[in-house]
């Protein structure tokens, strides 16, 4: 697969509009480490040219934008872990044309689902009782201070369909930059040989 | 009866969370939080697995300080080991550090926070991001970029990748720096002193000029924490230093002895917990990590410029140590320059290329505690192993962990200077959040909470909610 999107410059929409003809972009950060977001933040100078072509909309790293907008492409980063991962998930499938899962966590469900063979409400006794003062109260989920946890940490794509896989622990920067020119280009990435990672 | 305004997600930070503003019958602020959303289970998912996995495992409790866990977790399993590491390796392991703190302070202020600074915290919310700013100030963006950028190529030099390498293992690291891979990266880092002084110059006109009340919105006492060598700035290896609102030295420990002085508080409305220092109590024994505390904690920084920027900086304080969050910026940037000049001295020294990485470890103690200073503030690894090396016992304290009291405080002084009454103008939105900003806090970190930053106030009274905004 070629990497040099930076240079293209024919991007599905030439319709020549002044005010932005580019494709939206939104990314969520689900149950991640942000490391995928970070990863794809490596493409430095590359994102000056890409940003010719794509237009973020939401991204919670560098633009302030709180809801999932309607976007051409939404991208989820992280595992799904608890309910408002699953409430953003449905908000993505709902609002993009097309949705892609960024990372081992989202594709595949990735390093948390090490927690899956435990109950969350232990976890929590443990972590929050067991590790902290007596005075000290166990965030449950219970109202709406904080999400639940799920039972397991499980991939985006048990929640809503996804139509493109980028899988990696984090996925080359590369690989994102150019799956994501070719999806502005209309077309289905290849990801295969060496851009394909498991680790 | 009290009304509630929540701020979900906040924004341009790494990680989940959000803000609740408490109003009383008279529209004043009765109280304000600030929730981490997200709990992740580190700690509980890696008891059972054998400590030799702690520094490739932990890595991803984070992407944007991976580093530091792998680094912490390392020095706690070569504690477990019993190993003394060899020269080599601690200078390749301080190399990575470097480019990590470098790299993750370049991310912070440049594509996280610049955006409020240059282009005003009441800029088009539209605009008010790294894309604005290289439309306005192109040259400051392009600094921005190329240092974040050469921090990650000093940690894909060691560890191939740039976000997860594998590099540092217990009893050491994988392999020495490549000379030619050196003698480049040396070469690209001659400009960036340069970069870096000129942005401290912008930054103090911007502050020069800046509005007193946004200025001073979160100006606090507190305590102040921070690794030291013999009293200098350190950030791989040293004492922990904890000193009182003047800077006055209050412990100095050895990392393996923090809970003797640190104990922590979980609260039901977050993922992340409360520490404090133990002998002072719960209320008055807060303190702050991350930049600025390490500038307050800390006698002298030991490299010439940033050296030099450390005595300008402290020069300007007020008191004897610095109490404005705002200044987190500022001290981010010296710490930025102190980064370059210290990767420039392990380029030029020896031990990174002809080293010996690693020595032989196996488990030999069955309790190991790795202290270093995160990008964000002290970062804390301890676990105990049975016989056989499997980890029975963990416990994270994470650098945003530390500043959780303070951030709190903060949030709720500015919610008190700038919301009256049941509405919230939308400027006040994100200057609350960038009090969040100032302490660049790490939420993916937390791995006690914390996911995304959304912004969303509602506002409530009797559980009627009056207004709501978000973005
Ligand atoms: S795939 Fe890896 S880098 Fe991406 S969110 Fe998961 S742990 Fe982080």
């Amino acid at each position: 697969m070629s990497a040099d999107s930076e240079a293209s410059d024919a991007p599905a929409d030439t319709a020549g509009d002044d005010e932005d003809a580019r494709t939206t972009v939104a990314t969520v950060c689900l149950g991640g480490c942000s490391g995928c977001h970070m990863e794809f933040l490596n493409v430095d100078h590359g994102l000056v040219d890409l940003l010719e072509d794509v237009e973020f909309v939401a991204s919670h790293m560098i633009v302030d934008e709180k809801e999932v907008p309607e976007a051409d492409i939404g991208i989820a980063e992280g595992v799904v872990t608890n309910e408002e991962n699953v409430e953003v998930a449905q908000e993505l499938r709902e609002n993009c044309d097309t949705v892609v899962a960024w990372g081992d966590c989202a594709a595949l469900r990735g390093i948390m689902s090490l927690r899956n063979d435990q109950d969350p409400e232990d976890m929590l006794e443990a972590a929050f009782d067991g590790k902290a003062d007596e005075h000290s109260e166990v965030p449950t989920g219970e109202g709406d201070a904080v999400p639940r946890l799920l039972q397991d940490a499980r991939p985006l794509d048990e929640f809503i369909d996804v139509d493109v896989f980028v899988p990696g622990c984090p996925p080359d920067a590369d690989v994102m930059e150019a799956s994501l020119a070719a999806l502005a280009r209309g077309e289905t990435p290849e990801i295969s040989g060496e851009a394909l990672q498991y680790d | 009866m009290s009304e509630t305004e929540v701020i979900d997600p906040v924004t341009r930070v790494e990680g989940h969370g959000k803000i609740t503003i408490e109003l009383d019958d008279d529209g004043g602020v009765e109280d304000a939080k600030f929730h981490v959303t997200e709990f992740r289970g580190f700690e509980e998912f890696v008891e059972g697995r054998p400590v030799w996995e702690m520094p490739e495992i932990t890595a991803r409790i984070c992407g944007i300080c991976p580093v530091s866990h792998q680094l912490a977790a390392a020095k706690a399993a070569d504690q477990i080991a019993g190993v003394e590491l060899p020269e080599g390796a601690v200078r390749l392991r301080e190399l990575l550090h470097m480019g990590q703190v470098l790299q993750s302070h370049a991310l912070s202020f440049f594509y996280l926070s610049s955006p409020d600074l240059v282009l005003g915290h009441d800029a088009d919310p539209a605009k008010r991001n790294i894309e604005g700013v290289l439309e306005e100030h192109p040259d400051l963006a392009e600094r921005g970029i190329e240092l974040r950028s050469f921090g990650q190529d000093v940690i894909a030099a060691l560890g191939e990748k740039k976000v997860h390498p594998d590099f540092a293992v217990m009893g050491g690291v994988t392999n020495t720096l490549d000379r030619s891979d050196g003698e480049s990266l040396r070469t690209r880092s001659e400009p960036l002193t340069g970069y870096i002084r000129e942005t401290i110059d912008e930054l103090a006109e911007i502050f020069a000029d800046m509005d007193e009340q946004l200025l001073d919105y979160a100006t606090y006492a507190t305590g102040y924490m921070g690794l030291v060598d013999d009293g200098s700035l350190e950030h791989y290896d040293g004492d922990v230093r904890l000193t009182d609102e003047d800077g006055s030295i209050l412990e100095e420990i050895d990392d393996a002895a923090y809970d003797e002085i640190i104990a922590e508080r979980s609260t039901d409305w977050s993922y992340l917990k409360f520490p404090y220092y133990k002998e002072a109590g719960f209320e008055a024994g807060q303190y702050r990590v991350g930049p600025l505390a390490r500038l307050n904690a800390a006698d002298s920084v030991d490299t010439p410029e940033a050296g030099e920027e450390y005595e300008r900086f402290m020069a300007a304080a007020d008191g004897p140590v610095h109490e404005r969050s705002t200044y987190y910026h500022w001290a981010r940037l010296i710490e930025m320059l102190y980064c370059v000049e210290r990767i420039q001295e392990l380029l030029d020294g020896t031990a990174v290329y002809d080293g010996i990485p690693n020595v032989a470890a196996k488990p030999e103690n069955s309790r190991g505690v790795g202290v270093i200073e995160a990008p964000r503030g002290t970062l804390i690894h301890e676990y105990e192993v049975d016989d056989g090396g499997a980890v029975t016992n963990a416990n994270f304290i994470v650098a945003t962990t530390h500043n959780n009291g303070a951030m709190n405080r903060g949030v709720k002084s500015a919610a008190e200077s700038f919301i009256q009454g049941p509405e919230i103008p939308e400027d006040t939105l994100n200057t609350m959040e960038s009090v969040i900003r100032c302490y660049d806090p790490c939420l993916s970190c937390s791995t006690h909470a914390i996911g995304e930053m959304p912004l969303e106030v509602t506002l409530e009274r009797d559980g009627d909610v009056l207004d709501h905004v978000e973005r």
